[in-house]
């Protein structure tokens, strides 16, 4: 279980890029952040995983089963990294090391969490990839990153993360410039790590729809929305949330408000989505609508004051 | 392609490249101006011969194997770099291939220490420098590294002769042994001679390697790779030794190896202020002197000596990186 609570992530020059941010991630539950670009989603797994950069100020909280992750040190935090926290990186980027094999890089963390030796390990990690089902498993731990393809550059990664049988997974955009078919096999592969907690951030909501239990969505640096798959799909609560879905294909593609930059300079106070809002009043201008309970779901609009 | 393949293809290249230096650097001395005979025979003698014995003068061209075209002089000369004959200096009549040797032997023991040391003490202190990039220890130390660069090795080998040599007289102006000693006292008198243009040769290498090494390491430190490995929980120690030096080595091994191609004609400068007898002022000699044959032969081991290093930092980077052997770049 990961509570976060009033996290605010700023760096020296600036606007937060993320600003009080409650979120909790249920055990042995997938969750999914939903948000575009520059909304915070990345820099929020970086700061659970205390891997920010030095000139990042963080307040707030984050607890991993009650245990408060910003008061430890980095000594303390080392323990937790690999061993209970795994983080699945973005298979785009360059997240695999070029000079070392593929099964070396998957067997690290069960060398440094469960302290095996190198061969064991690497023995270890290839029967890991073959439960998961990567396929051709002995020549892929031979491989050299540069020699697969992004799906399995991807798979790899997840298999990486959680070789070590951390509970809880950090995954930061899975599905990033993959095709159908290759977000197909990333979804069993997730899936297959059922009863593991995942905290996954997205900007896909077809993914999303196929393997999340519970889906939060970011908005500016803000969480505006928070509620279970179902809810979100069928009944969207905020305007935001409504727009994202209302742009998928097969709703009809409404795109209705287009781009605009997140929390622009003239906006202080107000709702930082009232410049996109379609349902925008004087109030939405004015203050800035606090998180409100609508039954089991959470959602940050004026709208919603009366139901909580 | 195989890695046999590929050592091949490498060896094929370095092998037409040294053809190519050798006949470039046959035409290079031919069109230099300047005819070696006036310096072999004195200016006088020179003009005397050629306008009073023009065939007596032919008979000298001859004699040097000056005579006949330009290209039955490079056939000549080919023939003769197969055979390692490169004749006799023009100026003292020695043995060219013996005198080379033997000065080689001394450029290397100074260029040698030089150039392994600063790749010792440049790349761990670039390392340090570039991990803490924007600490105290990379401002200091390239405020020192630029320093170092902004001066010329000359003025400085000058600098140090001046105050430790003339004025405190810790070490010796010049040379390279003191006569009439043996053995392990003169090993030690080598030694002794070495300290400061080994010095001066080291802080300036030192100096480069350091600056290198720290934009490689400040590169890659900001690679997501590195992220990653702290992710899983690795301790600084081997995220720093794993993950990130051996990417680091690629581009140092490179430039390293630029460094090593120099070996026999970086010093220069530095051994004509030391007055070093070494490759560096034999062809400083020879240049002055045209001695054709002795610089011939100085710019061919020069020239085979970068091609080597080239070669062998083609094979370290396939070995290091598998990208490069899987023919990518």
């Amino acid at each position: 279980m990961i509570e976060i609570e009033n996290l605010t992530i700023a760096f020296t020059k600036g606007k937060p890029v993320v600003d009080y941010l409650n979120l909790s991630v249920p055990d042995g539950k997938r969750t999914i952040v939903i948000g575009e670009s520059g909304s915070g989603k990345s820099m929020m797994l970086s700061a659970i995983l205390q891997v920010l950069p030095p000139d990042a100020a963080v307040s707030g909280s984050i607890r991993l089963d009650g245990l408060e992750l910003l008061n430890l040190t980095e000594k303390e935090m080392k323990k937790i990294r690999g061993a209970r926290l795994a983080y699945i990186p973005q298979g785009s980027a360059n997240s695999l090391n070029p000079v070392l094999t593929v099964g070396f890089q998957v067997a690290e963390p069960i060398m440094e969490v469960r302290k095996k030796k190198r061969e064991e390990a690497i023995r270890m990690a290839v029967d890991w990839m073959r439960r998961l089902q990567l396929g051709n498993e002995e020549r892929l731990a031979s491989a050299y990153p540069h020699m697969l393809s992004g799906g399995m550059r991807q798979r790899v990664l997840i298999a990486m993360g959680a070789a070590a049988g951390a509970e809880v997974l950090l995954a930061d955009e899975p599905t990033k410039g993959l095709d159908k078919e290759r977000i197909e096999r990333v979804q069993d592969m997730l899936l297959r790590l059922e009863g593991k907690t995942l905290l996954c951030i997205s900007h896909d909501l077809r993914f999303s729809r196929e393997i999340a239990d519970y889906i939060s969505v970011m908005y500016a640096a803000e969480q505006v929305e928070y509620c279970t798959k179902e809810e979100f799909f069928r009944n969207p609560l905020h305007p935001y949330s409504q727009m994202l879905l209302a742009a998928l294909p097969e709703n009809g593609m409404k795109v209705t408000a287009g781009f605009a930059p997140p929390h622009g300079k003239d906006q202080v106070g107000g709702c930082r989505f009232a410049a996109r809002c379609p349902g925008c009043t004087e109030q939405c201008r004015r203050t800035a609508p606090p998180m409100i309970t609508v039954g089991k779901r959470k959602v940050r609009c004026h709208r919603y004051a009366d139901s909580g | 392609m195989t890695k046999g393949k590929q050592i091949l293809r490498y060896l094929l290249r370095a092998v037409g490249l040294i053809l190519v230096i050798i006949t470039i650097n046959f035409l290079l001395i031919h069109f230099m101006p300047g005819d070696p005979l006036i310096h072999i025979l004195g200016e006088d003698e020179y003009y005397t011969l050629s306008i009073q014995f023009p065939e007596k003068l032919e008979e000298v061209k001859a004699q040097y194997a000056l005579d006949g075209s330009l290209f039955l002089q490079y056939l000549r000369y080919l023939y003769h770099v197969i055979t390692l004959q490169f004749g006799h200096s023009y100026l003292d009549g020695t043995d060219v291939v013996s005198t080379v040797l033997f000065r080689m032997k001394w450029t290397l023991i100074l260029s040698l220490t030089a150039i392994s040391l600063s790749a010792l003490i440049g790349g761990a202190l670039g390392v340090a420098a570039g991990y803490k990039k924007g600490g105290k220890l990379d401002a200091v130390l390239t405020f020192l590294a630029l320093l170092l660069e902004t001066i010329p090795s000359n003025c400085l080998a000058l600098l140090a002769l001046i105050l430790f040599a003339y004025r405190l007289h810790w070490f010796p102006i010049g040379g390279m042994v003191s006569g009439g000693v043996s053995g392990v006292e003169r090993i030690g008198s080598i030694l002794y001679h070495m300290v400061l243009p080994v010095s001066v040769l080291t802080l300036f290498r030192t100096s480069s390697n350091f600056l290198l090494m720290k934009s490689f390491v400040s590169q890659i430190r900001d690679e997501e790779y590195l992220t990653v490995a702290v992710t899983k929980g690795l301790p600084s120690r081997k995220v720093l030794f794993r993950h990130l030096l051996r990417n680091v080595f690629v581009p140092y091994v490179t430039a390293l190896c630029v460094q090593f191609g120099h070996i026999l004609s970086g010093s220069m400068l530095i051994e004509v202020v030391f007055s070093w007898k070494g490759m560096g002022t034999l062809i400083y000699d020879g240049v002055i002197g045209r001695d054709y044959p002795t610089i011939q032969m100085c710019f061919l081991i020069i020239a085979i000596c970068v091609i080597f290093f080239n070669f062998l930092s083609d094979i370290l980077c396939m070995l290091l990186d598998p990208r490069i052997r899987d023919g990518m770049e």
